[in-house]
């Protein structure tokens, strides 16, 4: 009989072994937001990275209308680490995706504000993403949500 | 502790983004302020426009200086150095384009110039000749009267013929000008400039200085009494001023399209300057054949060099028109021919002008030389019986010095010698 002290080494080396491969550090961040406008069929288009998706759910989620969805402008950036942060005028959240199997999966929506943003605009801060709306004072977001209003 | 980090990290952060315009929005602005200022520069119409475009470049650079790390990394697919490079690339072939237009605008107002003196020069001209023509015609009726006419109609006549000269030329020279500076193809013209190209030629009035020209030509032709060589240059005038009006009619005919009047004046520059050389080559040719007439030989009558040539050769191959002669007659009329006609001024001045001019061919010539050669032979009297004669006489005299010379008695030798 063997010893449990044999059969944990076993489990460890097998479990090491079976470990994904990744390639770090790596760093996804975008030096500028894009403004992107979507199609008849609710679908934007962002040329400079090849990346297009459909933002009918997104508009059910923040407005719970998926019918009007073309002509409906978002802003869309990317953060260091990889998560995409898309809202838009008179959103009240922004949203945070990350890349899933063949669509955006959602990560955290983050409520920004309780009447809508103005006029939202990203700027990359690695390791953040600032989110400026008019003369309103910026907030600094991660993944988790909103990490501090930037002083002025 | 985490909470102090976090503190410093905030703070750190804050202090770079102490602004809070849009980083989209700085880089939107950036585009929209360089491509209007490309557009700038593309329509800058002369090169000092440029130095004004080269300075905004410089200001957009310090506009945007303190944005250029953002800019580099968020322009796409030129960054910032490379779209400012650009920019200066697009000045500084305006900055070609229009120094090229500026070098040809100056040379355009220089053949401007140059057209309006010539202009002014063809007036000029022809108004003189109209004097000098004048002058000509009430000389041509004094004529004969002394030698002071007659020298003074011949400086009146050189002058006229170098003016003249002097005027074609200027005309040519100053259609050349004009449709220099619009190219060859005047059909594939844009309309505007097709329309300022034809008021030049209106306001210089090219094609009524041109009819002018050919009709003064024309009455040039008729009035004075000019010699062979005077003739021969007249025609190749002719010819050469006939040769610049097919290059130009065409392209007149194409400018004045829509016009009927104009249609009508250069139609009337055709037929002037065809009467003019039809004038021009019958007073040649007339001309030639009264060098003949004046001196009593009689040829065939000729309008042009071919039918000269038959004429002449057929007077040499037929002896001088009397086939039949006798060989003394043949002599003398040769000696004649040669004497008045041939040696003086056909062979010595019309042959080689004509040749020289191009009016006559060389193989021409040399057919003239040929037959004349044959009838210099067949009108040599003959030497064969004097020949005959001198040998008989020989013949006989031989035998007889011969014989003489064997009777000659000997001398006596002496007996001491032996």
């Amino acid at each position: 009989m063997k010893s449990p002290g044999f059969f944990l080494v076993v489990i460890a080396l097998t479990a090491a072994g079976c470990s994904p491969l990744v390639l770090r550090p790596a760093n996804f961040a975008w030096p500028i937001e894009d403004v992107l406008k979507s199609d008849l069929h609710g679908m934007v288009h962002e040329e400079r990275y090849s990346l297009s998706f459909s933002i009918k759910p997104l508009m059910y989620a923040e407005t719970k209308d998926s019918v009007h969805v073309s002509n409906r402008i978002i802003r869309l950036i990317r953060g260091e680490q990889g998560y995409y942060f898309i809202t838009g005028p008179k959103f009240k959240n922004v949203y945070v995706f990350s890349q899933g199997n063949g669509g955006l999966v959602l990560v955290n929506r983050i409520l920004v504000s309780k009447t809508g943003l103005s006029s939202p605009a990203f700027n990359q801060r690695a390791p953040y993403i600032e989110l400026l709306n008019g003369g309103q004072k910026p907030v600094l977001l991660t993944r988790d949500g909103i990490v501090k209003e930037v002083k002025k | 502790m985490k909470r102090l980090i976090l503190i410093l990290i905030l703070f750190c952060s804050g202090i770079g983004v102490a602004q809070e315009q849009s980083d989209y929005l700085i880089v939107k602005s950036f585009q929209e302020k360089a491509n209007s200022l490309k557009a700038q520069i593309n329509q800058a119409a002369s090169v000092n426009e440029c130095m004004q475009d080269s300075l905004r470049i410089v200001e957009l650079q310090r506009q945007f200086a303190p944005d250029t790390v953002l800019l580099n990394n968020a322009l796409y697919p030129l960054n910032y150095q490379q779209q400012i490079a650009s920019l200066y690339g697009v000045l500084s072939l305006a900055r070609q384009r229009l120094g090229v237009i500026e070098s040809q605008v100056s040379q355009i107002n220089s053949l401007q110039n140059q057209i309006n003196a010539l202009s002014d020069r063809v007036d000029s001209l022809s108004k003189e000749n109209d004097k000098l023509l004048a002058s000509l015609d009430v000389m041509s009726k004094a004529l004969g009267k002394n030698r002071e006419t007659i020298e003074s109609l011949q400086r009146i006549i050189s002058r006229l013929r170098n003016d003249i000269r002097a005027r074609d030329a200027a005309i040519f020279a100053m259609t050349d000008s004009l449709f220099g500076t619009y190219g060859s193809n005047i059909q594939s013209l844009p309309e505007h400039q097709r329309s300022v190209l034809t008021r030049k030629m209106e306001r210089h009035d090219v094609v009524g200085k041109i009819y002018q020209a050919a009709r003064q030509n024309l009455r040039f032709l008729e009035t004075a009494k000019l010699n062979g060589k005077q003739l021969v240059q007249m025609l190749k005038e002719q010819q050469k001023f006939s040769s610049n009006w097919n290059g130009l009619g065409p392209k007149l005919s194409r400018l004045y399209v829509n016009s009927r009047v104009r249609e009508r004046e250069v139609a009337a520059v055709d037929t002037a300057i065809s009467q003019w050389g039809q004038r021009a080559d019958s007073a040649l040719w007339s001309g030639l054949y009264q060098v003949f007439a004046e001196n009593n030989v009689k040829i065939d009558s000729f309008s042009n060099a071919d039918e000269f040539v038959g004429s002449l050769s057929n007077y040499f191959d037929t002896d001088g028109g009397n086939k039949n002669a006798s060989g003394g007659e043949k002599s003398s009329k040769l000696k004649h021919f040669l004497g008045t006609v041939w040696n003086p001024t056909i062979g010595s001045q019309w042959l080689p002008m004509l040749v020289g001019q191009g009016v006559l061919s060389g193989d021409q010539q040399i057919q003239l030389q040929t037959k004349l050669a044959g009838w210099e032979d067949s009108a040599r009297p003959s030497y064969t019986l004097a020949y005959v004669l001198i040998i008989v006489v020989l013949a006989l005299l031989v035998p007889f010095i011969l014989t003489r010379r064997k009777k000659k008695p000997i001398a006596p030798q002496h007996p001491m010698e032996n």
